[in-house]
């Protein structure tokens, strides 16, 4: 028999569309048709899909405290708007001629803001988001401000018009100094490249210099997590919805040198007025992965109250593996994807090899009864009794492809460096050093 | 030949003169075949908003048709493409505030299972309704969602302890 909530659901079965309404929209066509030869497509493709990265992501705040002395206004006027745009490779759209991606960097006192666009080359057809879809910059800017901008590009320049006039650029106006007038207004920061102008724009609010300058959303215990500060492993610090993006919940990857933004997959936050905000991102596949050697410790920091992760160190095979990290906070919950590529520096190993005595191994089965969920090194530790704080659980061989998750093969459990119990994913049965208490064991 | 898979294999086979007509019948096949389960997958995903549902569905069906030939896997890119669009509504509802109009109610017998949809997130709600109305594994669900199957099964795990929690966890007799 069905659970109740299975019935309930059931009953979405009996709803369906109005068909010929839906049909005639259908042969109605696309709201973005009037397609432009495939080049100019791709380029307005990329461009607007550039806008659209920009507003959903990026919008920083107190980090990098090395960048604070260039744009804080230590000396008590208001803070340099500083802006940088840097030439960072092609995109490969698959033309002969791929524009160029280009970074983008927006400092403003503790305020940060990094993305990237990319060059338009000229006659192109670009489709712009709407003035609504434009990113809004994480903090207020003080009146009359003093503008900076930089690029390894020609002619780099600082625009700006009414919320109103977008995309109509020759209304815009070129400037060195934010206006005096308080009010709302499009910054536009360009310069010129071989391959086309390099564009991105933000959506602002100037006030008045006696208010202070305040982030969309204040967080005063600003935790940035300890980046980069874990040799050898892999950090990955979540960030609440407005502690450093005011837009959604994020997580921050790093392992060495590398950084990079992971994947908020979904979200769900209550905000001080009692209105609860959700958001969803379902591109995440894409993402570039962060190449990491097998069998990496993996730590969460940040500010989360509970954390769920599906792995504690990566993989000891080669290829790709989505870490999946289930965080709440008090206000709020977010599941983020963490793209992870192991490249092995030698061979894995061949077996699992217990350390302790031939004589102390002891063969274990599961408990029965029903199973919790999810996969990896947490299925096996929660199904299974004996595991301490600390204890490492890693996958060691694979079997097939293993489907999405690589969910099968042996696991070893690791205590203080030594090798304890071996686990069969499928079955859970394994083997365990007498004493260790993995699975009764 | 080109290598694609088996659900696109008779649009790319058609000789070209045929390929008009014969992609919008299969695109006719596709929206009989797919349709009523992408417009009841996203009337759960966007919280009972059915004219959100029905224009983020037609509007993907819509860029489907003006791409066909370019698309690998027809009815995972609707999906995909229906949530995206489906998204962007509705965030950009938020930002412009209360709507003027007031969105159809859903009918009286789903009000209490949209009520409960809606205390979950969006991919929640999908997966919960691909999973388990239209019957689809986490594999499946994983591809129409462009997200991982691991993370699918975070989502169904949780959306099935919250529905629990709001519906109801005792059998009932089906008979």
């Amino acid at each position: 028999m069905p659970e109740r909530w299975e019935r309930e659901l059931a009953k979405l079965r009996r709803i369906d569309m109005r068909e010929t309404a839906v049909r005639e929209r259908i042969d109605r066509g696309s709201k973005d048709d009037g397609l432009p030869p495939r080049r100019d497509r791709l380029i307005a493709g990329v461009v607007a899909a550039v806008v659209a990265v920009a507003a959903g992501a990026f919008a920083w705040q107190a980090f990098r405290p090395d960048d604070r002395r260039d744009v804080g206004g230590s000396t008590g006027g208001p803070p340099v708007l500083l802006v940088t745009l840097e030439s960072n490779g092609v995109i490969d759209d698959g033309s002969e001629d791929p524009p160029r991606r280009i970074d983008t960097t927006i400092a403003y006192g503790d305020t940060r803001d990094e993305s990237f666009t990319s060059t338009i080359a000229p006659h192109s057809m670009v489709e712009w988001v709407p003035v609504g879809k434009i990113t809004r910059f994480a903090t207020t800017l003080v009146a009359g401000g003093p503008v900076d901008i930089h690029a390894d590009g020609d002619d780099p320049r600082v625009l700006i018009g009414d919320p109103s006039d977008w995309p109509r650029f020759e209304r815009f106006s070129r400037i060195d100094a934010l206006p005096d007038v308080p009010g709302e207004y499009v910054l536009v920061f360009e310069a010129e490249y071989p391959d086309g102008i390099a564009r991105t724009a933000r959506y602002v609010e100037v006030v008045a210099p006696d208010e202070s300058p305040a982030p969309v959303t204040e967080r005063p215990q600003l935790s940035p997590g300890p980046v980069g500060d874990v040799p050898g492993s892999v950090v990955v610090t979540l960030f609440a919805y407005g502690e450093r993006s005011a837009e959604l919940p994020t997580a921050i990857v790093t392992y060495g040198a590398e950084r990079r933004q992971a994947c908020t997959q979904d979200f769900r936050w209550t905000l001080p007025s009692g209105n609860t905000v959700t958001g969803v991102g379902t591109a995440c596949l894409d993402d570039p992965a962060t190449p990491v050697p097998p069998g990496t410790p993996i730590s969460i920091a940040g500010s989360a109250t509970s954390v769920m992760s599906t792995r504690t160190t990566t993989q000891f095979y080669e290829g790709d593996v989505g870490l999946v990290v289930s965080a709440r906070w008090p206000e709020g919950e977010a599941t983020f994807v963490v793209p992870l590529t192991v490249v092995l520096e030698g061979n894995p190993p061949d077996e699992v090899t217990l350390d302790c005595p031939p004589g102390d191994r002891v063969a274990f089965s599961p408990p029965s009864g029903a199973r919790v969920l999810p996969g990896g090194s947490a299925y096996i530790t929660g199904n299974l009794p004996g595991f301490e704080p600390g204890d490492v659980v890693e996958q060691m061989t694979k079997e097939g492809d293993g489907g999405a998750g690589g969910w099968d093969g042996t696991w070893q459990v690791v205590r203080d460096g030594s090798v304890i119990a071996t686990v069969d994913v499928g079955s859970l049965n394994g083997v365990a050093c007498r004493g260790s208490g993995i699975g009764g064991v | 030949m080109r290598p694609l898979s088996s659900d696109v294999q008779a649009i790319a086979e058609v000789p070209l003169a045929e390929e008009r007509t014969t992609e919008a019948h299969d695109f006719d096949a596709l929206f009989r075949e797919a349709g009523a389960g992408v417009f009841r997958t996203l009337y759960a995903y966007t919280g009972g908003r059915r004219d959100i549902a029905e224009e983020a569905m037609a509007e993907a069906f819509a860029r489907a048709l003006a791409r066909s030939g370019t698309i690998r896997d027809p009815v995972a890119w609707i999906y995909r493409t229906a949530f995206r669009l489906a998204n962007e509504e509705l965030r950009s509802e938020r930002r412009r505030g209360p709507v003027a109009h007031d969105p159809e109610a859903p009918p009286p017998e789903l009000i209490g299972l949209i009520d409960a949809l809606r205390r979950l997130s969006p991919n929640q709600r999908a997966a919960i309704v691909l999973r388990y109305v239209l019957d689809l594994d986490a594999a499946e669900v994983a591809r129409r969602m462009g997200i991982a199957a691991p993370t699918v099964r975070v989502h169904l795990h949780r959306a099935r302890k919250r529905l629990r929690e709001l519906l109801g966890a005792e059998e009932v007799d089906d008979a």
